[in-house]
């Protein structure tokens, strides 16, 4: 998902002044990473230069906060397509966690002190997500949940791995 | 700050099963501590034995500066009324009273009147979202529901530490989630330490600090670094 | 101290908590409790109500003990005894020889002639219809009612009239009397008696005490777990065992106090019952002291004792029940103890000796040992059979892992059976061995007294009796024969026309005139204070038969034309009329032929030959009455402990049934485990009753004998009982014991 994308989803809902816009993007997507100012505008530029939003009226003096933006036919269309069409699952084929792992055995270091340390910096995130889950909103629940699961899912990687490292060893070095 | 339990060099086993081969654990006042570790690598036994409800073949287990290894066992049920709460997988209701009985069970046996238990009783019942069952047996609840009334009879009578061996072990996880949440948040609120055993990650991250055993032994790798 | 109640509080509380179950559980122990109290408290009274209904017929009781009182200010008495529907009548003839000779106890003045005082039951018997020939035998107007002072029980029969032709019958059953209560009689038991009185009250309340430890531990398991949960919120050891024994103490309040209403209610209600001819007062009904807090004490010890005995061997951790031993272990030597010691205490019964306490504790001491001894022999059977099906492995697993919870219930039936057997074969020995005593040759009544010997007096007396149809009546007079030389008794001499003659002797042919002789007389015979008289030489032998011959040695026989001159009758023994029935049955004649006597002479002795009293029919029926009582009683302990057992192992039946158990399995299973006790311990009852039953047939020396119909019977019955109430159980529970659903609850 682009911030155009959800600059369109939410000039659905109706007209926006371009400060609001960066409220609602800030509150239900932004999470971690809230918008400059800057991205806002440009965005919205591009927006209006490919005919997906309009302004639909200036007040005061006329500056880039005072223009309220609609969404075109063409930027609800866009909307349309983005939710059609459904995530890719991400493949984690390429897990660095696990090439540590590898490197340590073919080192000849301890690969378990790996996955210790890493269960270690796994544990302290999830902490710290269910410590801002429990203060949370509900969007902010199912936010932290999504990446508490994805950690959890990790963790059990870990111990997974962890119970086969003499077999994986193995078959590392020979 | 002086760690409130101090369970050093803990060895037990059971017939040719060692549970235990030298296990730790420190725990310090107000904190929340996971234990974790595959199954049948003595999470369970070391709780167990920190708590004083089994005694281990060797090693010291301090509460508070006195030995909990050299109490009677009337000193350590007192230390259960008092000072310990215990939360487990299922079955430590009694069954033939209500829920209000149950959690003002503890209070009653530390002499304190029917009516004045009960009342503090209801009002964490309440608190625990169980306001409405507070004369339901456990047969009439849910499993979330008797984990909570196990929760509030734990927390009743201000306990100092509180034991949990997988609390919501039995719980899909909505009500895990709900039963920790009220868990910690209450336990927290009278600053009890919280020893936590689970196997699931989600729920040992409601703890500060985490350890976890293997094959009877505890790696505190926050000590170790 | 405060703590000390809160826990008592506590564990009462628990008491009544659980739900239908648990309140059902809790008045189940109660009623138990209840019943068992009361019969002890009415064991109790029992020394009281004999000892002051003795004291009672004592007072007021007629007797001289044989010696001649002289005149003065004496009543002259004569006791006149009958009966009247198998009950005793009691009937007391009296003629004050002064004003001031003592009016006999329960009535306000001696009794004009021709009336009488009758006691309450007597009164209302008169009333009823069809009691003529009763009103027969008492030719006297009714002037008043007999009080309880005068009366043994409320519902005895008694009457005590004035008749003035006493004076004329002193010695002839009538007596001087100086003062009422003057001479006790006091009847000593036999030692079978006593040992089989002791080995009856061991029979019947040996099982109601462990009627009473069953039934506190209803629901012992789900209890054991509920202790637990308090050891784990931080219960310590005694505080448990507080709570326990609070919990115990509702069902053992509330059955002391339910059972004590029991009590007072079958008190209030006992003057209206007569049992075995034996009625009492509701005054006279009060517990001994001692015993009546022994029997609460005993209720109280017994239900800490099952509270304690329910803990030990089980260890309530905080972390759940621990069962110290995995394996149930019984050790035998223990359980020895009792029985040997019992044998040793029953061995004078072998060798003759009259040790009856010592005995009588022998007995109950082995019948006691049973109660430890039947847990044993559990494992020793279920080891017998190593292999067989699923359920058969499952029961034998169940069997061996609690031999004690699965046999509590039985072993109240086996101690019962036992005593049972052991009396019930005795009883059916010693009645054979009655009926085999009694003579053939002897007639259905006789009648005894000391009316005119003249022959033709005896035939007025024959006609007297033969007026009641189906009648034949026969009367001889006997005079009793003494050897001068050694001033020693030797035999009688009878008088009586041939058909009287042949009713008691073997004499052949017979017409008026003829003489016979029995036995060694010699040349002549000394009748007492009579003549000598020669023994005819034409005199024939004879054979005296029936009761007749017994302990006479020597006898002469005459008919009235060869009677000898100057019998008078000073010398008389007496003058008996037999009687044989020729139509109807004695039941039916007793009461017009009694009235036949009466009007003859009120101090006729009517003795009924043929059904005389049974020596143990009052403890048969009392035997067969407590007897059934108690293994209802066993059989509803069994019902309910069944039903128990099923409760608690429901979830584990109901994962046996999830994991593929079919049902009969289940219930073959379950079956097992209720019968394999049973027939073990059946056998075991069996032995016990044989072999005590063999001590009691020696005590009552009759030959030892045993009747399988009376061993058997109990046995059938117990086991009988057991099978039913199983099945009772068993069936309408099957659907539910083997539902998978039970795995959802707790
Ligand atoms: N009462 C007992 N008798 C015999 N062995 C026991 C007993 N309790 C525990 N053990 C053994 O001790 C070891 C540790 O058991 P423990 O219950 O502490 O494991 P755990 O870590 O809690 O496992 P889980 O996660 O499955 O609950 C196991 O091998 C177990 O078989
Ligand atoms: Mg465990």
């Amino acid at each position: 998902m682009t911030i155009a994308t959800a600059f369109l989803a939410l000039l659905e809902s109706g007209p926006r002044h371009g400060y609001d816009l960066k409220q609602a993007y800030d509150q239900h997507f932004g999470v971690d990473r809230p918008l400059h100012y800057a991205q806002v505008y440009t965005t919205l530029a591009k927006l209006l230069r490919n005919g997906l939003v309009t302004v639909d009226g200036v007040e005061g003096d006329g500056g880039p906060d005072r223009k309220r933006y609609t969404v075109t036919e063409a930027g609800v269309t866009d909307v349309q397509r983005w939710l059609d069409e459904p995530e890719k699952p991400q493949q984690y084929l390429q897990s660095g966690l696990y090439a540590k792992v590898i490197g340590a055995l073919l080192t000849g270091r301890s690969a378990a002190a790996v996955l210790d340390a890493q269960r270690d910096e796994h544990l302290d995130a999830m902490r710290e997500l269910t410590r801002r889950k429990m203060d949370g909103d509900l969007a902010d629940r199912l936010i932290c949940d999504h990446a508490l699961f994805h950690l959890d899912a990790d963790l059990r990687w870990l111990e997974h791995t962890a119970d086969h490292l003499d077999e994986l060893a193995e078959q590392v070095r020979g | 700050m002086n760690p409130l339990l101090i369970a050093e060099g803990l060895h037990k086993s059971y017939g040719p099963t060692t549970a235990l081969a030298g296990a730790d654990l420190v725990l310090h006042a107000g904190e929340i501590l996971s234990i974790m570790g595959p199954s049948g690598s003595g999470k369970s036994t070391l709780l167990h034995c920190a708590a004083g409800l089994t005694s281990p073949d060797s090693g010291h287990i301090t509460y508070d500066g006195r030995l909990l290894t050299e109490m009677s066992d009337v000193e350590r049920s007192a230390l259960r009324r008092r000072e310990f709460g215990f939360v487990f997988q299922f079955g430590q209701l009694v069954p033939e009273l209500t829920a209000l009985e149950n959690v003002a069970l503890p209070l009653r046996l530390d002499g304190i009147r029917k009516r004045a238990a009960e009342r503090r009783a209801t009002g964490l019942l309440d608190r625990l979202g169980l306001a409405g069952k507070a004369r339901s047996r456990p047969g009439e609840l849910s499993g979330g529901q008797q984990q909570r009334v196990a929760v509030a009879r734990a927390l009743i009578a201000e306990p100092k530490v509180l034991f949990a061996d997988e609390p919501t072990g039995a719980l899909d996880s909505v009500s895990g989630e709900q039963v920790m949440e009220m868990l910690t948040r209450s336990a927290r609120q009278s600053g009890a330490a919280v020893v936590l055993v689970t196997h699931d990650a989600r729920i040992a991250a409601y703890a500060d600090r985490g350890i976890v055993v293997r094959d009877g032994r505890s790696l505190d790798r926050a000590r170790a670094r | 101290m405060t703590r000390v109640l809160t826990e008592m509080l506590l564990g009462m509380r628990l008491a009544f908590a659980g739900g239908r179950r648990g309140r059902t559980r809790t008045a189940l122990s109660t009623g138990g409790v209840a019943l068992g109290t009361a019969v002890l408290l009415l064991s109790a009274s029992v020394p009281v109500m004999l000892d002051t209904r003795q004291a009672r017929i004592e007072a007021f009781g007629p007797f001289t003990g044989g010696v001649d009182v002289p005149a003065g200010d004496t009543l002259l008495v004569g006791v006149v005894e009958s009966s009247w529907h198998g009950s005793d009548l009691r009937g007391l003839l009296m003629w004050p020889e002064t004003e001031r000779a003592p009016v006999p106890p329960g009535i306000p003045a001696f009794p004009p002639d021709g009336r009488m005082y009758v006691s309450p039951a007597l009164r209302e018997a008169l009333a009823a219809p069809g009691s003529d020939r009763l009103r027969a035998q008492m030719p006297y107007e009714i002037a008043g009612t007999i009080g309880d002072a005068g009366l043994a029980g409320p519902q005895e029969l008694a009457y005590y009239a004035g008749n003035r032709t006493l004076p004329d019958r002193i010695g002839e059953g009538a007596y001087r009397l100086e003062r009422f209560g003057a001479y006790r009689v006091s009847e000593d038991d036999d030692t079978a008696t006593y040992v089989m009185l002791g080995l009856m009250v061991a029979t019947l309340l040996l099982p109601v005490a462990i009627f009473i430890g069953a039934s506190l531990r209803f629901g012992g398991d789900a209890r054991d777990r509920r202790l637990a949960a308090i050891r784990l919120v931080g219960g310590d050891n005694r505080a448990t065992l507080r709570i326990a024994v609070g919990e115990s103490l509702v069902p053992t309040a509330a059955g002391l106090l339910a059972g004590t209403v029991t009590y007072l209610l079958v008190r209030a209600m006992i003057g209206r019952l007569s049992l075995f001819d034996v009625s009492v007062f509701t005054s006279d009904v009060r517990p001994m002291p001692v015993l009546a807090a022994l029997s609460v004490a005993a209720v109280i010890i017994l239900a800490a004792a099952m509270t304690l005995l329910g803990l030990r061997g089980v260890a309530i951790e905080p972390l759940g029940v621990v069962r110290r031993t995995v394996l149930w272990r019984g050790r035998l030597w223990w359980r020895l103890i009792l029985p040997v010691l019992g044998l040793v205490l029953m061995y004078p019964a072998f060798t003759g000796g009259k040790a009856e306490t010592m005995v009588t504790i022998g007995v109950i001491a082995l019948l006691t040992g049973l109660i430890p001894l039947v847990p044993y022999l559990i494992p020793l059977v279920v080891g017998a059979v190593p292999g067989g099906p699923v359920s058969w492995q499952l029961a034998s697993r169940q069997l061996r892992q609690n031999p004690v919870a699965s046999t509590r219930a039985v072993t109240g039936i086996v101690v019962g059976v036992a005593g049972v057997i052991a009396l019930n074969a005795t009883f059916a020995t010693v009645d054979v061995q009655r009926k085999v005593h009694d003579d053939p040759a002897d007639a259905d009544y006789s009648i005894i007294g000391s009316t005119d010997p003249s022959p033709a007096a005896m035939k007025r007396l024959n006609a007297a009796f033969e007026r009641v149809d189906g009648v034949k009546a026969t009367t001889t007079a006997s005079y009793t024969l003494y050897d001068p030389a050694t001033d020693t008794y030797q035999g009688f001499l009878f008088v009586g026309d041939c058909e009287a003659l042949d009713g008691i002797a073997d004499i052949g042919r017979c017409a008026d005139g003829d003489a016979f002789v029995f036995g060694d007389t010699g040349r002549d015979v000394t009748v007492k204070d009579g003549p000598r008289v020669a023994v005819p030489a034409k005199a024939r032998p004879a054979v005296l038969t029936g009761s007749t011959a017994q302990n006479v040695f020597a006898a002469v026989l005459f008919t009235p034309a060869a009677a000898p001159e100057g019998l008078s009758r000073a010398g008389l023994d007496f003058v008996t009329t037999s009687i044989r029935l020729t139509s109807g049955t004695p039941a039916e004649k007793s009461g017009d032929i009694r009235a036949a006597a009466i009007s003859v002479d009120p101090f006729l002795q009517v003795t009924n030959l043929v059904s005389e009293a049974d020596r143990y029919g009052a403890m048969k029926t009392a035997l067969n009455i407590g007897s059934t009582i108690i293994l209802l009683l066993m059989g509803l302990g069994l019902l309910l402990d069944v039903a128990d057992r099923l409760h608690d192992r429901r979830r584990l039946l109901g994962v046996l049934a999830a994991i593929g158990a079919t049902r009969a399995t289940v219930l073959r299973s379950v079956m097992l485990q209720a019968l394999v006790p049973v027939v073990a311990g059946l056998a075991l009852a069996v032995a016990t009753g044989i072999g005590l039953g063999v001590v009691l047939m020696r005590l009552s020396e009759v030959p030892v004998r045993i009747d399988p119909v009376a061993v058997f019977s109990p046995v059938a019955a117990g086991a009988a009982l057991v099978l039913i109430c199983t099945v009772a159980i068993l069936l309408p529970a099957a659907r539910r014991v083997t539902s998978t659903e039970q795995l959802q609850h707790e």
